[in-house]
């Protein structure tokens, strides 16, 4: 399995993606304002629940995978 | 330990932000994991609330506000079968909004002079304008009097 994932990272408050103006770089502690409805996000938060959402994704998919080669193993 | 967070929206009526910051500071002040902790909507948590922000919102109008956390997926139901109202905790995502809302609030109160001078003129914008507008007119006025008078 060699499948590369991509991650949006949303606005906490209005689930539009977050966009990074001008390559700015954001440290832990730091606020993203959402250029949608403009409320702050704690950076950790955002990232958390990204990171949370990137497992889901390959763990469904990893599934996904093992339930099909299972299948045509026993066929 | 009670930590008092107002929003600057309005501090004396009751929102979504503050459920969820009332829920994140209790969780944080008894040491206790957000998905470990449990809420109902009663008059203890009334009681809470009050005691937290000095506010007394209904029962109806919490359980609104409840939906409306429910609804955008910021509280679940820690099991079922408590009714729509009870057993109530954060998502991951409800404890970042808390976070998040907590801190720019935080920072909103500590922001510089110039930057609480700035916000002011902004959020009263429509007022200076109608000052200065008066203050055109008048003047207006007083040269037309005053030519007036030149003349008569």
């Amino acid at each position: 399995m060699d499948n590369s994932y991509s991650i949006e990272v949303v606005c906490l408050f209005c689930d539009a993606t977050l966009k990074i103006e001008g390559g700015k770089e954001y440290q832990p502690g730091d606020m993203i304002k959402c250029s949608g409805c403009g409320e702050l996000n704690n950076h950790d938060s955002i990232l958390g629940i990204a990171k949370e959402r990137g497992v889901k994704l390959v763990k469904d998919d990893l599934e996904k995978e093992l339930k099909s080669k299972f299948t045509n193993l026993f066929k | 330990m009670h930590l008092t967070v107002t929003t600057h929206e309005n501090p004396t009526s009751m929102d979504e932000y503050k459920l969820l910051i009332h829920f994140l500071n209790f969780c944080e002040e008894n040491g206790h994991r957000h998905g470990n902790v449990h809420f109902d909507v009663d008059h203890k948590l009334v009681e809470d609330l009050n005691g937290r922000y000095g506010i007394q919102p209904s029962i109806e109008e919490l359980k609104k506000v409840a939906d409306r956390c429910y609804a955008r997926e910021w509280l679940e139901h820690a099991y079922f079968g408590s009714g729509r109202h009870n057993g109530l905790k954060l998502t991951k995502k409800g404890m970042g909004v808390a976070t998040s809302k907590r801190k720019s609030e935080k920072l909103w109160r500590n922001r510089s002079l110039l930057k609480k001078a700035s916000d002011y003129i902004e959020d009263h914008k429509g007022l200076f304008v109608l000052l200065g507008s008066a203050t055109a007119i008048s003047g207006l006025i007083i040269s037309i009097l005053r030519k007036v008078a030149e003349n008569g």
